[in-house]
């Protein structure tokens, strides 16, 4: 096999005689613990860990980019269609940001990027998320044979009411209004928890995630080296924490 | 050795399942990876179980990303789903992988006016040579939409679900659900709320994966919270009934 040929080879990936899903798996587990090192301190290795993160997402990010870029721009415009031409050089004048004599021309594309993204977003989004959701709260206060489905109703619509009139703070509210507003307060808080329930779901999630890959042959190995590693930080912080500091210098 | 608690269906769960097996077979599906790697160990679950309801049901995949990593996610669905992904002899005309589309929003506005608005394919295919792809001209021509985020699913509504009438499922993180809730069953026909969403499609499916075995660690973190809960207000009620008036 040449140094540069990747094939598959029974199931296995192979480059030059190293199993490469191997090697993936000990690079995966291995991170993941530098990572999870930032839980004893912040250290080199969990922002080695976070670095390499980062560069790897947005290397890869820029690469895919300027892949569509040469993909729908570069080559039609090589075939002849020179209408492409106009976003490329468009699209150069980002460039301009470096320049402080001609960063007037950066503004350019910027206000058009803004400019198409605030136009389809606006339009769009009044029916998405106003005209559309004030519809959905058009419900009957009474549901024949469905108690459920009325009280439910009847959540949504006092709730939306309460929850909007709780931020009116242009009147005081008294009696059965102030008692609506407050509704509406018990009603944000309930949404407050559910996200905050979600959120904490999710997280958990994470972990069970990163766990199970560390649980791959031969990931677990990592870990008695990872406790070992960390150990040998806990006893140098103890030493260096114990260590008489030197007697200041007399003048 | 998992213990095997329970997990029950939830009604957004069942009522995804429900539209996907009411669709008929040879329809257009359409996935979108809008996920990021931060997201993978909730949203990836979520995907693979997703593939493989759509491969029984003899349903077309398109899929496509709106983020850069999605792409890379697709490819592997398509790997453990259908055994290989640009190699398989049904590429190009069951299932298809368009890559990365850069542009957000506006991307997805350009996708959905015109499924054929890209040139190339992720694995650098013409677009126009895959039989997949020929009849569609607008998302009108998707019968459902799969969101697979940990963003947003508010932009998919606006550039699909309200101009095109396009039905969505939301395969989301836990996290976003809160946010998909309001377009639920209006605009949002059924949604999977992260890791569990994915272990109850994965029962559905009678697909046993890494969701339904991470679901006795999710559920043990649950039930620890719940008792620090618990504990917690019991210590400052008794504290407070013992501290003097």
């Amino acid at each position: 096999m040449s140094a540069t040929s990747l094939g598959r080879l029974g199931g296995r990936v192979e480059m030059n005689g190293l199993d490469v899903k191997l090697l993936g798996v000990i690079l995966s587990g291995g991170l993941t613990l530098m990572a999870y090192s930032f839980l004893y301190r912040e250290n080199r290795v969990s922002r080695i860990a976070e670095h390499i993160y980062l560069g790897a997402a947005t290397g890869y990010g820029v690469v895919l980019s300027a892949k569509y870029v040469y993909d729908n721009a570069v080559v039609p415009l090589s075939k002849g269609s020179t209408v492409w031409a106009i976003p490329l050089l468009f699209s150069l004048l980002l460039y301009f940001y470096f320049s402080k004599k001609h960063f007037w021309l950066y503004r350019l594309p910027t206000a058009a990027i803004i400019g198409v993204g605030t136009g389809i977003v606006v339009a769009a989004d009044f029916r998405t998320r106003l005209t559309e959701q004030i519809k959905a709260t058009f419900l009957p206060l009474f549901v024949a044979n469905n108690p459920y489905e009325t009280i439910n109703n009847l959540i949504i619509i006092f709730g939306v009411i309460g929850a909007l009139m709780f931020f009116y703070f242009s009147k005081e509210f008294k009696g059965p209004t102030k008692a609506l507003a407050n509704f509406g307060k018990y009603i944000i808080m309930i949404t407050f928890g559910a996200s905050f329930g979600q959120t904490f779901m999710a997280r958990i999630s994470l972990i069970i995630g990163r766990v199970q890959s560390l649980y791959v042959w031969p990931a677990w190995i990592l870990l008695p080296v990872a406790a070992v590693l960390i150990a040998v930080a806990i006893v140098w912080d103890k030493r260096k924490q114990k260590k008489p500091e030197a007697p200041a210098k007399k003048k | 050795m998992p213990v095997g608690l329970p997990v029950s269906i939830s009604p957004a769960t069942a009522s995804t399942y429900k539209f996907i097996e009411g669709l008929p077979s040879g329809s257009v599906v359409v996935s979108a990876f809008d996920m990021s790697a931060a997201v993978a160990p909730e949203c990836y679950p979520q995907v693979a179980a997703f593939t493989t309801h759509l491969k029984n049901k003899n349903l077309k995949i398109v899929e496509v990303a709106f983020d850069s990593a999605g792409p890379m996610f697709a490819d592997q669905a398509l790997k453990d789903v259908f055994g290989a992904s640009k190699d398989h002899s049904l590429y190009g005309k069951s299932f298809v992988n368009l890559g990365y589309i850069a542009g957000g929003e506006a991307a997805m506005r350009a996708f959905a006016s015109n499924p054929n608005v890209i040139q190339k394919d992720f694995y650098g295919n013409d677009v126009k040579d895959l039989e997949i792809m020929r009849p569609l001209s607008t998302a009108k021509d998707f019968k459902l939409l799969i969101v697979i985020s940990g963003s947003q699913v508010d932009n998919f509504v606006r550039q699909f679900g309200d101009p095109h009438g396009v039905p969505i499922v939301g395969a989301v993180t836990a996290v976003l659900v809160t946010r998909v809730m309001p377009f639920y069953p209006a605009k949002v026909v059924g949604y999977l709320n992260g890791l569990r969403g994915a272990a109850e499609y994965e029962q559905l499916v009678k697909r046993p994966g890494i969701a339904l075995a991470g679901m006795d660690a999710q559920s043990a973190a649950h039930l620890l919270v719940i008792i620090f809960i618990i504990v917690g207000n019991v210590g400052y009620i008794v504290r407070k009934t013992r501290r003097p008036s």
